[in-house]
């Protein structure tokens, strides 16, 4: 059996195409390209150095990532496709870290988005799995947030928390936002104006909603003796675990709690070492849950981590988050991955969390009938020294 | 149409919806078990869906079945957490619960 390390291998890049609450004409294939060609140049790398292609995107159909590979000019030696949703590029990664160990591929480029016009995204939420079609859809449930609306009424009745707490967390996130120039949402945001926002589906009012958003994220993996850049990222722990429960339980815990004791064994380091978090936020309560899973509240004081949050003390999804930053369909899962990334490049401008030399990020999502099917986590760290 | 859920014919695990092998023992034999009545756990209203300008509202609630498993149903009215429901499959496949 094979040392479970991540020896060998550095993440070179990681960019986002700026998202839009209105698509611009053309398609996913061009956000994706897009995507590619920015990572491309933040990792140094040229087209055919790329010998491996992963895609994560739900309306790049009836393409697949070896069309995206043919229309980038690619001839990989490892490709691959992801249907994870929230959880999808953490699961690439998880894929491709191991593809450059043993020799499948030497540089993979990781690329996931989309582009929704209004109907691309009712036929996405009314069609997300067989049992979305068969089970949800005739209810007309209108996609998620009816479910995850009945969870935050759980999770508000266990924990002692009211809508005001939830609020806490998209208005910290707004303030994040504010200091983020690709944000689609920016304008400050009180907790006045989040208690006063229309209902979306109750408790759930429109800032505990993603805004769906069009655009693309990628990432570069490459054996780290190739890189070029002096800039780059170095995977201390990784794990995935999906179906923890099966859907037969309340969904209040993701599958994070169950691996959390090995992803902090295996990194060596414990939360409280972490400088910077990036938790999947498709709705307030999904990012305190990832948060206590992970072990940020380990007194189980939502309402203490709540304020660490706040005070910038914990600093979590520092772009803004998905709640500010927009859900760019299956680059939600990527956005934070590159948000953490961005942090340990130095490259954050003014929201830039000072010496970040440690992060974490997870991914969440895939609901099959009462909530999230699938969660991961990385823990990264700023590598010493760079290209050679 | 009333409402089943499947139990495993070998160690008796009750799931909704259906699977292929059970995630509790492996078993892939099942049997049908009607569901008698239901309590509502929580209920939702929706109020906007994607792509719809000018939504009805639609009420919603996780109930959970006497056979145990929990589904998600729609409702005619807005009902109390806890209040006691019959489960029936109507001519369009929604699965609606109606205060017994």
């Amino acid at each position: 059996m094979q040392p479970n390390n991540f020896d060998n291998v550095l993440i070179a890049a990681g960019v986002e195409v700026p998202y839009r609450r209105h698509a611009e004409p053309g398609s996913t294939g061009d956000l994706l390209a897009q995507a590619f060609s920015a990572a491309l140049a933040q990792s140094g790398f040229a087209a055919k150095d790329i010998d491996g292609l992963g895609v994560a995107s739900f309306t790049l159909t009836p393409d697949h990532a070896i069309d995206l590979a043919w229309r980038l000019g690619l001839s990989p030696r490892w490709c691959m496709d992801d249907c994870h949703g929230g959880a999808s590029a953490i699961n690439l990664l998880q894929h491709a870290i191991r593809a450059i160990q043993h020799g499948d591929a030497n540089v993979i480029a990781l690329v996931s988005g989309d582009r929704f016009e209004p109907a691309d995204f009712k036929h996405l939420v009314d069609n997300y799995n067989l049992t979305t079609r068969t089970w949800l859809r005739p209810l007309e449930n209108g996609g998620p947030n009816s479910v995850f609306a009945m969870l935050t009424q759980r999770h508000a009745k266990r924990h002692g928390l009211t809508r005001h707490d939830y609020g806490t967390l998209c208005v910290a996130q707004r303030a994040w936002a504010a200091l983020n120039p690709h944000a689609v949402y920016r304008t400050p945001l009180t907790l006045d104006d989040y208690l006063a926002a229309p209902n979306v589906a109750d408790p759930l009012g429109r800032f505990d909603c993603v805004p769906v958003v069009s655009g693309a994220n990628a990432v570069i993996v490459a054996r780290s003796d190739l890189v070029r850049g002096p800039s780059n990222v170095r995977v201390r722990a990784l794990q995935c675990m999906y179906n923890m429960d099966h859907q037969a339980g309340d969904g209040l815990e993701t599958s994070l709690k169950k691996i959390a004791g090995n992803l902090w064994r295996q990194a060596g380091v414990t939360a409280r070492d972490i400088d910077m978090v990036s938790v999947y936020d498709d709705y307030p309560v999904m990012a305190i849950v990832q948060l206590a899973d992970l072990g940020f509240a380990p007194d189980g004081d939502l309402r203490a981590l709540l304020s660490r949050i706040t005070s910038r003390e914990l600093p979590v999804n520092t772009s803004g988050g998905q709640l500010s930053a927009g859900q760019a369909g299956a680059a939600g899962g990527m956005h934070g991955l590159v948000e953490a990334i961005t942090q340990l490049r130095d490259e954050c401008g003014e929201r830039q969390v000072k010496n970040a030399s440690l992060v974490v990020v997870s991914g969440y999502g895939m609901v099959e009938y009462r909530y999230g099917m699938c969660a991961n986590a990385v823990v990264l760290e700023k590598a010493r020294g760079g290209a050679r | 149409m009333t409402l089943a859920v499947l139990q495993c014919t070998q160690c008796g695990t009750r799931l909704f919806p259906a699977r292929y092998f059970c995630p509790s023992c492996g078993g892939h034999d099942w049997i049908e078990r009607v569901v008698a009545y239901g309590t509502v756990s929580e209920s939702t209203v929706v109020w906007h869906r994607a792509s719809e300008n000018a939504a009805h509202a639609v009420h919603l609630a996780s109930v959970t079945t006497n056979e145990g498993p929990i589904v998600i149903a729609r409702l005619e009215d807005p009902l109390q957490d806890g209040t006691r429901v019959r489960l029936d499959l109507d001519e369009v496949h929604r699965i609606v619960a109606r205060p017994i």
